[in-house]
């Protein structure tokens, strides 16, 4: 029995036997135990419309709507892969009592705009947010720059329904940051390109997730260097030319990843794939990302997927199809992960 | 069901930024324009707030400018 029918049921016993403004009750404290994103949302909306009646609505509505949002992004971002953000933002309110502790223990407190100027919150605490908990323990080996780039395609992401805060965030945050940081324009466009096709979540930040076995020691020039390698890897597998050749293989001391594109010119033919993995096993890689682009590729991996698994010894850790954009065009696509069995 | 560990964001509310001033002795000094931003010695208005945060028993203050927020870390 699925949690919804669990629900129905529980709601047609509600109904049957409560009065309405019980079971209203009822289910907002179910809405706020099982789905406290979409209860914050609610509320949020709620707190909206009273903002003006008083500085505490406000204030509550602001806190209630940057924590729904941000949170409902981690949410759906934790779908594709897990413990990317493992902790959900929190904004604590301080006022002219509290505020001494706080400073005592060192805190920083940063002051929140007004509810009718909310994206500029959103620009920034979402940065505030990201910088602290994506990848909260590898993050530091990520050479500085690309980290930065892979930050703020994060928040950009995060704030995506919010073009207010876009703009802001864009102005106020990426303007001056590319001024100070040369290199870190391209490296933005670089992480854009890769998060358009599904590979920042799906392939990038899983990568570099792994690099929190290293921790606690201290990153050096070699793991940063690793970490660009496979991004311009990844970058150059997304940007290229329809019959322009690409080495899709990574191979670091830390970072190991090859990537099998499932494309046209082997339409009904999973031989030269096959073979490829196989050689690339007889090498050492133990890792393979499957990806394909439109509903024929797409079969195509899926079939190959079902057909190597068993005689490769391979397993399949996650499939997703989903929608992005490939040489420009939006259009259904596939990327799966299939990982050496243990013996 | 999976439980999260929580990030806070410790921060006072704008409209009360005159009562937390007042709370920490520096309100006077803020009317009269001086308070300025520890990292790039802008004066600080109602406008340009950013955060409040404190070393070694001193209180200080940033702007909002996003090079100086982004130097406060946590």
């Amino acid at each position: 029995m699925s949690i919804l029918e669990i629900f129905q049921l529980i709601f047609e016993w509600l109904v049957q036997w409560l009065p309405p403004t019980v079971v209203t009750f009822v289910l907002f404290i179910m809405l706020y135990v099982f789905f406290p994103e979409k209860f914050e949302k609610i509320a949020s909306h709620i707190l909206k419309v009273l903002s003006w009646v008083s500085s505490g609505i406000g204030k509550r509505y602001v806190a209630a709507d940057l924590q729904s949002r941000v949170n409902e992004s981690a949410r759906k971002l934790e779908k594709t892969t897990s413990n990317l953000l493992p902790y959900r933002l929190k904004i604590k309110w301080v006022n002219s009592k509290s505020i001494e502790g706080y400073l005592k223990d060192g805190q920083v407190i940063v002051m929140m705009r007004k509810y009718n100027n909310q994206s500029k919150n959103l620009a920034y605490a979402t940065k505030k947010y990201v910088q602290m908990g994506l990848l909260p323990n590898a993050r530091r080996y990520i050479e500085p720059i690309l980290r930065t780039a892979i930050d703020d395609v994060f928040c950009k992401e995060i704030m995506k329904d919010n073009p207010d805060a876009v703009e802001i965030f864009s102005k106020e945050i990426i303007d001056p940051e590319t001024k100070e940081n040369p290199g870190l324009e391209q490296k933005i466009i670089m992480i854009d390109e890769i998060n358009v096709r599904g590979y920042l979540t799906r392939i990038l930040l899983r990568e570099f997730q792994k690099l929190n076995i290293i921790y606690p020691k201290e990153p050096s020039q070699d793991i940063f260097e690793e970490t660009v390698g496979t991004t311009e890897m990844l970058h150059r597998l997304v940007a290229k030319k329809p019959q322009e050749k690409v080495n899709p293989t990574y191979s670091g001391k830390y970072i190991n990843l090859v990537i099998v594109p499932v494309a046209k010119e082997e339409v009904g033919d999973i031989m030269p794939h096959k073979k490829f993995i196989a050689n690339r096993i007889a090498q050492g890689a133990s890792e393979f990302y499957i990806v394909a682009a439109g509903k024929l590729n797409i079969s195509l991996a899926k079939y190959l997927i079902h057909k190597i698994i068993k005689e490769l010894h391979l397993e399949l850790k996650f499939e997703d199809e989903y929608s992005g954009f490939y040489r420009g065009q939006r259009m259904s696509l596939f990327c799966a992960l299939l990982k050496m069995r243990a013996l | 069901m999976k439980r999260h560990q929580k990030f806070e964001i410790i921060a006072f509310y704008e409209p009360e930024l005159k009562e937390i001033l007042a709370a920490l002795g520096l309100l006077e000094n803020f009317n009269e324009g001086k308070l300025s931003c520890f990292f790039c010695g802008k004066k600080l208005t109602h406008e340009n707030f950013g955060a409040i945060f404190s070393e070694q028993g001193h209180i200080y203050m940033a702007c909002s400018d996003s090079k100086c927020m982004g130097k406060l870390g946590g």
